[in-house]
């Protein structure tokens, strides 16, 4: 019985020991990937891209719709005015405190030809130009 | 030795069943694959619905001046640079002037005429699929003029920080207060931070279309400016 007990405990031990390797194997190789990983992505951008100060992301540029409106949001310096006009309309929000903007904007059949400015508190203004065209008839 | 016996036997068992393992698994790996394969296959050979062009395709447009017409590609002035539309027997050309609408040939396309010429972007060559030919509008321009108020009589407001700018309100002009659901002209006060679209007509201000007004430290709406972070408005 003792004998038994003993050998029982001897396996247990050695088995504890094989899985405890099998983990920390794993883990090393995980661990490694991920430093490939950073290092790729490293390498892919050498120097740090300074951070637009005032992009739109949405909608793209000369883009055709078939709504009448059209959100247009984007980001820029926190809490900036936003102010979006075209020959017919008008509109005007603040960027969050993360810089990022939506609105909505109303489009006219045909071209709708918009100005995006951004004025930060410092009235510094940054302007974009979007064109939308609005048809039913594509 | 018993026991050195034992411990070699539970150590080597696992790497033979792990060895003969991997190939059976395999092989029902294989199969499962085999199998969805044939699936697909069979599913692949069933009709499949249409799908209607305009929900495939985004469309894309130059809008500008027809500067040229060589062949089938139209030559646009953008604000973006010079473009070009290729048009083809399909593209559908609508003339409209003075409400009147027509279709037309590329031929018939007259340059110095503002042209929205819409279709597949292709590089930077649209292959039109429709294009609308207007006699060129009159511009109307618009400015954003803006600054805290340093003067505030009746329906009068003068901003700027340097530069003044003297903006008459009038029932056209839409007025938002940042933090006021009901906003008039004489919420606005002294140093409040507004933004102002403007009509211009001759270098000057002909109409302003609309305000935001951020208020500043003598407005009481600034305290409920958190309640209301944006304030929009459109005509």
């Amino acid at each position: 019985m003792r004998k038994e007990v003993i050998i029982a405990i001897i396996i247990g031990f050695f088995l504890g020991l094989v899985l405890a390797f099998g983990f920390w194997t794993a883990n090393q190789a995980v661990k490694d990937k991920k430093i490939e990983q950073t290092v790729k992505v490293s390498n892919s951008t050498p120097s740090p891209s300074p951070v637009a100060s005032f992009s739109i992301d949405s909608p793209e540029n000369n883009l055709v719709s078939d709504k009448n409106k059209i959100q247009v949001s984007g980001k820029t310096n926190p809490l900036a005015v936003i102010v979006a006009y075209s020959e017919d309309n008008q509109n005007f929000t603040t960027a969050d405190e993360s810089g990022f903007f939506s609105l909505n904007v109303d489009l006219v059949k045909g071209s709708n030809i918009y100005t995006i400015k951004s004025v930060d508190s410092n009235d510094n203004v940054k302007q974009k130009e979007l064109t939308i065209v609005y048809t039913t008839d594509l | 030795m018993k026991i050195l016996n034992l411990l070699l036997t539970f150590i080597f068992i696992p790497k033979v069943f792990a060895a003969s393992a991997t190939p059976s698994a395999d092989l029902e790996i294989k199969d499962k694959i085999k199998q969805r394969l044939e699936i697909n296959a069979t599913q692949s050979a069933l009709p499949i619905p249409s799908i209607p062009e305009s929900d495939k395709e985004t469309y894309y447009a130059w809008v500008g001046t027809l500067t040229k017409v060589d062949n089938d590609i139209l030559y646009i002035k953008t604000n973006q640079g010079e473009k070009q539309a290729k048009t083809d027997s399909k593209t559908k050309i609508v003339q409209t002037d003075k409400g009147v609408r027509k279709d037309i040939k590329t031929a018939d396309l007259k340059t110095g005429n503002l042209i929205l010429a819409m279709g597949i972007l292709d590089s930077d060559l649209i292959k039109a699929k429709r294009v609308v030919s207007t006699p060129a509008p009159q511009l109307v321009i618009k400015n954003l003029y803006f600054g805290k108020a340093t003067e505030i009589e009746d329906d009068k407001i003068t901003i700027g920080n340097g530069e003044k700018h003297t903006l008459n309100i009038n029932k056209n002009t839409s007025v938002a207060i940042q933090g006021n659901s009901k906003p008039t002209i004489k919420d606005i006060q002294l140093e409040d931070r507004v933004f102002a679209i403007v009509t211009m007509k001759n270098d000057i201000i002909d109409q302003t279309d609309a305000l935001l007004v951020i208020p500043g430290k003598n407005n009481p709406d600034k305290d409920k400016k958190d309640a209301s972070p944006s304030a929009s408005i459109s005509e």
